[in-house]
């Protein structure tokens, strides 16, 4: 046997490896898990890869040497280094702030538009305060998500009817005499929290896609003749959740304008 | 590992030869991330002429020092067992079940 220290081709993602997509129920669980848990790109696909390399030696499918790839995914990774990525809260972080500056920004673009000054309630807020929650608890019910996504995606749901039929509620009240006048113009907040919607675009942009080498689920083990797609369509797959906000911010503004 | 670089293939066969049963891949790999964790062996991948590739690790100078400490330890344990055993062992072999449960 003649083996030579050392895998020194560029790393390939362990999606275009052929092992994976044989197994590819059983490898995205087990990927997903170890994402789920802020586990870094290259540190999962030396998981997969010492998976694949067992399999490949002893000739059997990963759910009969591995078992579950969950609960593998959850041992390997209580056993491994505590190193972690930010990735999944910060991308909820930077979501939230642009959700909450679309809402006050699109509301203000509407005052604008009929030259009142904006103003705000206290169940506007507690509005707003949910919203904000709901957005940064996202990481933690992405597992039930992605395990029931009809019962864990009904309950979401549910969630946002009761906080949207609120905040209509809290809106037709935010005329009244106890509603707060916010001492700044309409124009100013609603151009100002645009600025801020596409800063925090172009921050999650920079998440998503910023130093792909870094955080790819890269495979230690040596390449296969693969075209790099994967690669190439990452940018901009990452550009769609960047862009959904600004969009509909300018969508909504430019529509208030119009029928206003 | 004491031998040289191995890797878990290989450590599961020798288990297995040396009669510790069939060694899977969810229970040997987790061990090994621990000893990786605690610094005990350092690992690199090497390619082969068949298969995608190897995770070799290698004992460093805390994992040999470690694994000097632990035989230590299990031949003292080991050594104490044997002796218990010899005292007590007439009493073990004359007894019946039932005595044994009961004791």
């Amino acid at each position: 046997m003649s083996e030579s220290p050392g895998v020194q081709a560029a790393p390939q993602e362990v999606w275009e490896r052929s092992f994976v997509r044989a197994h590819q129920e059983w490898c995205s669980a087990f990927v997903l898990e170890l994402r789920l848990r802020d586990v870094p790109g290259p540190v999962i696909g030396e998981r997969l890869g010492e998976v694949e390399g067992h399999c490949a030696e002893t000739g059997e499918p990963p759910s009969a040497a591995f078992g579950d790839p969950t609960d593998y995914a959850r041992e390997i990774d209580a056993e491994s280094s505590p190193e972690r990525v930010s990735g999944v809260w910060t991308i909820a972080a930077l979501g939230a702030g642009q959700v909450l500056a679309m809402l006050v920004g699109t509301a203000a673009v509407r005052n604008w538009v009929s030259g009142e000054p904006l103003t705000y309630n206290v169940a506007q807020l507690g509005c707003l305060a949910v919203v904000a929650a709901a957005l940064l608890c996202l990481p933690r019910v992405l597992r039930p998500l992605m395990a029931r996504p009809w019962v864990a995606g009904a309950a979401l749901f549910a969630l946002f009817a009761v906080v949207a039929a609120a905040s209509v509620g809290a809106a037709a009240a935010s005329g009244t005499p106890s509603a707060t006048v916010v001492p700044v113009p309409p124009a100013v907040i609603a151009i100002g929290l645009f600025m801020v919607v596409l800063a925090l675009s172009w921050l999650e942009y920079r998440e998503l896609t910023g130093d792909p080498a870094d955080d790819r689920v890269t495979s230690p083990l040596a390449p296969e003749p693969r075209a790099d797609t994967a690669a190439r369509r990452s940018g901009w797959i990452a550009l769609v959740p960047a862009l959904m906000i600004p969009t509909y911010y300018l969508a909504v503004g430019i529509l208030s304008w119009v029928f206003g | 590992m004491a031998d040289g670089p191995t890797y878990g293939y290989a450590i599961a066969g020798r288990l297995s030869d040396a009669g510790f049963g069939d060694i899977k891949g969810g229970t040997l790999y987790p061990l090994l991330a621990r000893l990786e964790k605690n610094e005990l062996v350092i690992v690199d991948w090497r390619t082969g002429d068949t298969g995608p590739g190897r995770k070799y690790f290698t004992l460093t100078d805390a994992g040999r020092a470690e694994l000097e400490h632990g035989l230590t330890r299990w031949e003292a344990f080991s050594a104490r067992v044997g002796v218990h055993l010899a005292a007590g062992g007439d009493a073990l072999v004359h007894s019946t079940p039932s005595s044994r449960s009961s004791a």
